[in-house]
């Protein structure tokens, strides 16, 4: 196949990842409703809400400055470049490549760091509380998912998704520090989008929102991006949890079989992530915001541990 | 030995480092269920591998008295004792992590030393059962309620099993036999004793039990 075609594959999937983002939120929504006996939303209720936004007129706070109308459009932007760096048909990403692992969460931390600007930059009390927690909640959750990640690289001695992904497909052995990885792991994705035993995705209660507090001042197209944003946010990291521990079955030469091949699979385990998100979720209560860092130091041990166990134990997988 | 009886042993060594900083004891119950199950898997696949009588006994027994009799036990007994809360450590959590990190740092620059005797695989095999056997008899030291205590001997018993498993194929079933029954003779007579305990004293935290020591 030629190249041309190649570079169409790997944009149509960054624009893939960013399409059906919403979807999955609506999947997870609808699966969290049946777990609490009710009938859920439809599953494109997530676009059609986001159509609702986008068509009404954003409010602004009157002392609102050119940072606040700037930083969804920059979070959303942050987000999407990431889009094009995880699989979902093929094993690696269009700017997998260029971009390192160590880029990755750089661009995770700078898209944060753009929203905390805008939270503080109204300057109401819920804007500079949420900021404060998100922090709080992000400075012990980089460490781990940067040690997750290295772990992987160590292993595939490269530190690259792709690297990851291709050497994981080739070589079909299970390490044993990769357990300890993927429970730290899950402790990262559940705190870095502010799922349950952290935050409540759902609520706007004063005592408890993190996430939720630092975005009250948005409205119309700003809070459909932020939104969209966050719901990409949730693909990219079950995306990475696919690339990372299960990239079983994806595309590693262009073909037409393989792709499909990969796409199938990939949607599986999509599938499957968010059933199991779903009912962790529904059977844990949400923890007090002093526990959090009992949580994530627990995460912090597992991803040391399993560092630990692929350096000593590494000469005997090769 | 196969790079499936080390990653279960990996599981299994997750599972241990668990229940070290685990509070509730319903949890560290289901986290050690959890583990035997992982044991019953590993001699479920050798058992489809290599058919043989010794090894389905094996499993049956495994599955019997491990993941169904022992655990009930237990369960019966936190129902009893009316342990439904929470147990404290001896010392706190962040220093419970970093001995566990210490044990199994040990544990696997002791395997080290062997690299010379042995293949790779069970060199690794070895060392993650030994930092399992290591984070059990931290469980039986840290925990102040002596059912947890139970609990270490159970995980210890666990790892002197995949120890075995790690560097011969195991042991003689006739000896795993005798073990499985040895520990839940143990469990029985732990529980009987914690009962006449729980009668005589109302409580059993370890430092009432340790007024039965001789003074000299």
């Amino acid at each position: 196949m030629s190249m041309l075609s190649s570079i169409a594959a790997y944009l149509f999937q960054g624009v893939a990842v960013i399409a059906i983002a919403p979807l999955l939120l609506g999947w997870l929504k609808m699966l969290k409703s049946w777990c609490q006996n009710r009938s859920g939303a439809s599953l494109f209720q997530p676009y059609f809400v986001f159509f609702k936004l986008f068509i009404k007129s954003p409010i602004v706070a009157q002392n609102a400055s050119w940072l606040f109308r700037f930083a969804p459009f920059a979070y959303a932007a942050c987000l999407s470049v990431l889009a094009f760096t995880v699989p979902l048909f093929l094993y690696r990403g269009w700017l997998s490549s260029y971009f390192d692992i160590i880029v990755i969460v750089g661009i995770f931390a700078l898209a944060r760091i753009i929203m905390a600007f805008a939270a503080m930059d109204v300057g109401t009390a819920f804007g500079s509380l949420g900021t404060r927690r998100e922090l709080f909640v992000a400075c012990l959750s980089e460490p781990v998912l940067l040690l997750v990640l290295l772990n992987l690289g160590l292993l595939a001695k490269g530190l690259t998704l792709g690297h990851i992904s291709l050497m994981l497909i080739h070589q079909n052995a299970l390490y044993p520090g990769l357990a300890f990885s993927l429970l730290a792991f899950v402790f990262v994705l559940l705190a870095e989008n502010g799922r349950f035993p952290f935050d409540n995705p759902s609520t706007h209660l004063e005592l408890t929102m993190i996430h939720e507090a630092m975005v009250l001042e948005y409205s119309g197209r700003y809070l459909a991006l932020i939104e969209w944003g966050n719901a990409l946010k949730l693909t990219l990291f079950l995306l990475l949890f696919v690339s990372l521990f299960f990239p079983y079955g994806l595309a590693t030469q262009l073909s037409w079989a393989g792709w499909a091949m990969g796409l199938a699979t990939t949607l599986l385990k999509l599938f499957v992530l968010i059933l199991l998100l779903a009912f962790a979720e529904s059977l844990q209560a949400k923890i007090r915001i002093f526990r959090i860092p009992d949580y994530l130091g627990l995460a912090l041990f597992l991803a040391l541990l399993g560092i630990l166990l692929t350096q000593l134990t590494g000469a005997a997988m090769s | 030995m196969s790079h499936w009886l080390l990653f279960l042993i990996s599981v299994m060594l997750l599972c241990s480092a668990l229940i070290v900083v685990q509070t509730h004891i319903i949890t560290v119950i289901k986290l050690l269920i959890a583990q035997n199950t992982l044991l019953a898997g590993y001699l479920l696949t050798q058992a489809v591998r290599l058919p043989s009588v010794a090894l389905w006994v094996s499993f049956g027994i495994t599955v019997m008295v491990k993941m169904i009799v022992l655990p009930w036990l237990l369960w019966k007994l936190t129902r009893f004792l009316q342990l439904s809360g929470r147990i404290e450590p001896i010392v706190n959590k962040p220093t419970l992590l970093i001995l566990v990190t210490i044990l199994v740092l040990f544990a696997l620059i002791l395997g080290q030393t062997m690299l010379s005797a042995l293949p790779h695989l069970s060199v690794a095999g070895f060392s993650l059962s030994l930092a399992n056997a290591f984070v059990a008899l931290l469980v039986v030291i840290v925990r102040r309620k002596t059912v947890t205590q139970i609990i270490g001997l159970l995980m210890l018993e666990n790892s002197i099993f995949i120890l075995a498993a790690a560097l011969a194929a195991g042991f003689p079933w006739v000896i795993e036999l005798g073990m499985s029954f040895d520990v839940l003779m143990g469990v029985m007579i732990f529980t009987l004793f914690l009962m006449r305990i729980q009668r005589e004293y109302g409580s059993f935290q370890v430092h009432h039990v340790e007024k039965l020591k001789e003074r000299v």
